[in-house]
């Protein structure tokens, strides 16, 4: 012990101006990070929505500058008694190698861990949310950086001799994932600013976006495994080649694993019999889908070769206690003489009982548009999605201030553009189960004590389906939006007033499973 | 007889196809100063980083301090100290930081031995080691090597481009300590270490042509010249212990290796019997070692024509 605190402290005396430097970062993103949440006025034209974008970039800069700084400071500690070479003064000295491994996780625990835990504290604090009872997710969240950022970088700076060596393999490492997670993102330049650019890829090279929440856990226990055992074989023996050919291992292993699960070997279609089974024969439907009118205004696509099918959907057949989140949808028109042409769509809102209308957008090719428009043609829409059971019900008074909704998070009315408003909730380290947020509208005017909303907009779903109590980030505050599909002959007569209860419902997925919905004689002119 | 504190046994090391240490077999006496010599390249400072386990071998192995080098770490090198020509020291230290430091390594460390040599090398406590000259920097390393009164010195060399009065008190220092502990340095700078040296191994290409008492080896080594009655060639056959035998008019000049007077007068007379005149000079360690590197040199001129010639047949 006497040899960690010795080593411990000779760092701490050497490094203050990094550790200086860390803590600063820290501090600014404190600093910075809750204007995302009190600087709440949402309108584009309001001067203070610039305000907010600023604190948005900020927080999103001291976001990524946090790990970066911890780089800085994980490459200088552990290269001041580098493992890397044959001329380093410790190599010949007492130092016994478990301790001096332990003087370092003392010093990262101390500079980095626990500023990290303050920081995340406070601002856990400032949203409004107890940081006691988060404490699962907060030391999920810790797991998953130790796994995924920290034990790596300790690796990386076990194999290099010098800071310089070790930036070359960040940057190619950053170089890696942008190869691997750009070109599925579609990012390009909007508008040709730097800013734009450098949020896209902010957004593209975000954690949740490289890596799939339900992957982040056994991937950090994969990385850190791997790492713990290339430290250890670096401290108790330096064999640096060795350590070095299984750090460029793990990207191979990740893609082998990729390529060799069972799902990869098997095409499309199979893979999605798999992983979501047709509903068996004789089962009653799960939803009924009908094309709901007036049809869909006439729209144009960019493409001239083209052709923009845009039509209302009247959902029916979903039990109240039920929902179908759907994951994948395929839209097949069938003509007259037995030609067939498939696309895909999305839905982006789960069907519930409430959620009694829907779209369907598909970009038809001219050629095949022409030849079917002729005559009427049956739609088959094939939907592989999550059966979903009502779980957990949660009411609260709808309110104008900020108000805590158990298991779900503090939430506060955000004004949005042309005077709708939406609730924008903060949660802890992840967003809030799957929800579905209903209020009781009243036929009576609102009493002069209670004050009524003019108009609400937004989704009524929020939410994740995912079951971890984290997600990776340094950030602990999760933002989500929910508001009230009201559509105008909902309002008729009806009043939101402040006081009426909200109801939060959380669903969990029940199974996965294909079922196929058959519209036949439906004129495509009329959709077009 | 007197335990070795440094024994290696076929200690080999190889970096790809280069043998830089071949099947060394030493053996370094408690108490003694040993100097390993040889030429830039030989093999020197690979020998002793496998000493202190720094490199690992490809073969063979070594005991120093009866524990084997490749399980030297922690505790064992409380008792050894070490110091190289390119050993990289904590440059953001101070002289006093490097010092404090190090002392709660070792329950050894006698501070007052420290303020010793601190004093005797004028050295500034309160100055970062990046800001020391090459010669204030090799003495800081010698202080922090030394106050914990190491029963092992290994220095690899320690004097290389250092100016005259740094060295002389870097040696002057290594002298007091020397009743105290073993020494092991390398070096190339051969005057200085014959005046302080008892043992000495000379290392060429990887290989350990010789290690023994500096007395002995003195007393091995001869310069022979030899005055003849009349011009004579040199014969096909000479002993292998003459050394880079020369013959001009009437007389022959060579280096004897396995010097005995009786012996090698006899010998001599043997070959020459028209021999009127012998003498025997001593010889200094530079001249032993550039004797025995040149011949060494030939016989693998020799080897490498005769494979050239058999290889053309």
């Amino acid at each position: 012990m006497k040899q960690i605190l010795h080593i411990f402290v000779k760092d701490t005396r050497r490094f203050w101006p990094e550790i200086l430097i860390s803590l600063a970062i820290v501090a600014a993103l404190v600093y910075a990070y809750p204007h995302q949440w009190t600087v709440t006025v949402y309108n584009m034209q309001d001067p203070s929505m610039d305000l907010l974008g600023r604190f948005e970039m900020l927080s999103g800069i001291f976001s990524a500058l946090v790990p970066l700084g911890w780089f800085v400071l994980i490459a200088r500690l552990i290269h001041a008694e580098s493992l890397v070479g044959d001329r380093q003064n410790w190599l010949t000295r007492p130092y016994r190698w478990p301790q001096l491994l332990a003087a370092k996780f003392l010093f990262l625990a101390i500079f980095l861990y626990v500023p990290l835990v303050v920081a995340q504290s406070i601002l856990l604090s400032e949203a409004g949310i107890d940081p006691l009872s988060t404490l699962p997710g907060m030391l999920f969240n810790l797991l998953l950086l130790t796994g995924l950022v920290v034990l790596p970088t300790v690796a990386i700076a076990t194999v290099t001799s010098s800071f310089i060596r070790m930036f070359f393999v960040l940057i190619a490492i950053v170089i890696g994932l942008a190869v691997y997670a750009v070109p599925a993102s579609g990012v390009g330049l909007v508008d040709n600013s730097v800013r734009s650019l450098i949020v896209q890829l902010g957004r593209v090279l975000s954690p949740s976006h490289i890596l799939h929440s339900s992957a982040q856990l056994p991937t950090a226990l994969l990385l850190g495994v791997i790492s713990c055992a290339v430290v250890v074989l670096q401290y108790a023996r330096r064999r640096e080649w060795i350590s070095r050919m299984i750090l460029l291992g793990v990207p191979v292993l990740l893609g082998c694993i990729n390529l060799l699960a069972p799902t990869s070997a098997l095409s499309g279609q199979t893979r999605l019999n798999r992983d979501y089974p047709p509903q068996a024969v004789g089962e009653p439907a799960l939803i009924d889908l009908a094309i709901a009118h007036p049809p869909a205004v006439s729209r144009w696509t960019a493409k001239s070769d083209m052709a923009d099918l845009f039509f209302f959907l009247h959902v029916s057949g979903i039990s109240s206690e039920n929902a179908l989140k759907v994951d994948q949808a395929k839209l097949t028109i069938q003509g007259s003489d037995g030609f067939q042409w498939s696309g895909r769509s999305i839905f982006f809102s789960p069907f519930s009982e409430s959620n009694r209308q829907s779209y369907l957008s598909v970009d038809l090719p001219i050629s095949v548009y022409s030849r079917l428009q002729a005559s009427p043609v049956t739609l088959r829409i094939t939907l592989a999605a999550e059966q979903l059971h009502a779980e957990k019900q949660t009411s609260v008074p709808l309110s104008t201030q900020q108000f805590t909704v158990p298991d779900y998070g503090v939430c506060a009315t955000a004004p949005q553009r042309g005077g709708a408003t939406i609730f924008s909730c903060r949660s802890a380290f992840r967003e809030p189960t799957l929800t579905r947020t209903t209020i009781e509208k009243s036929e009576a005017p609102c009493p002069a004590s209670q004050t009524e909303l003019m108009y609400m907009g937004g989704n009524e779903w929020s939410g994740l389906m995912n079951s971890e109590p984290a997600e990776l980030g340094i950030g602990p505050i999760m933002f989500s939006m929910f508001g009230f599909e009201i559509h105008q002959r909902d309002m008729m007569g009806k009043h939101l007033c402040t006081g009426a209860p909200v109801t939060f419902t959380q669903y969990k997925a029940v199974r996965h499973v294909q079922t196929t919905v058959t519209i036949p004689n439906v004129q495509l002119t009329a959709l077009r | 007889m007197m335990e070795a504190t440094i024994r290696t046994n076929q200690l080999s090391k190889r970096f790809g196809r280069t043998k830089a240490v071949d099947s060394v077999d030493l053996a370094v006496p408690e108490g003694a100063i040993y100097a390993l010599v040889g030429a830039n390249g030989a093999g020197k400072t690979t020998l002793i980083k496998l000493l202190m386990n720094i490199l690992r071998p490809t073969a063979g192995h070594s005991v120093v301090l009866t524990t084997d080098s490749r399980c030297l770490q922690g505790k064992a090198f409380q008792r050894i100290g070490y110091v190289s020509e390119n050993q990289e020291l904590p440059e953001g230290m101070t002289v006093g930081g490097m010092l404090d430091y190090f002392r709660a390594f070792y329950p050894a460390w006698d501070r007052d031995l420290e303020a010793q040599l601190v004093r005797q090398f004028d050295l500034p406590r309160g100055r970062k080691l990046a800001q020391l000259s090459r010669g204030m920097k090799m003495k800081a390393a010698f202080a922090s090597s030394l106050a914990y009164r190491p029963a092992l010195i290994i220095l690899d060399e320690p004097f290389s481009g250092l100016d005259p009065l740094v060295r002389d008190e870097l040696i002057e220092v290594l002298l007091e300590r020397a009743p105290e502990t073993t020494i092991f340095l390398s070096s190339h700078d051969l005057a200085e270490i014959e005046s302080f040296s008892s043992h000495v191994g000379f290392l060429d290409q990887g290989r350990l042509l010789f290690s023994e008492e500096m007395s002995v080896l003195s007393e091995r080594f001869r310069e022979v010249s030899v005055t003849l009655d009349k011009p004579s060639v040199l014969p096909d056959h000479l002993p292998a212990s003459w050394l880079q035998p020369q013959s001009a008019d009437c007389m022959l000049h060579f280096v004897h290796n396995r010097y005995k007077e009786s012996d090698t007068a006899r010998e001599i007379y043997a070959h020459f019997p028209t021999a009127r005149d012998i003498s025997f000079d001593a010889m200094s360690l530079r001249s032993i070692f550039l004797a025995i590197a040149k011949a060494n040199r030939d016989v693998a001129a020799h080897a490498s024509s005769d494979a050239a010639e058999e290889a053309h047949a």
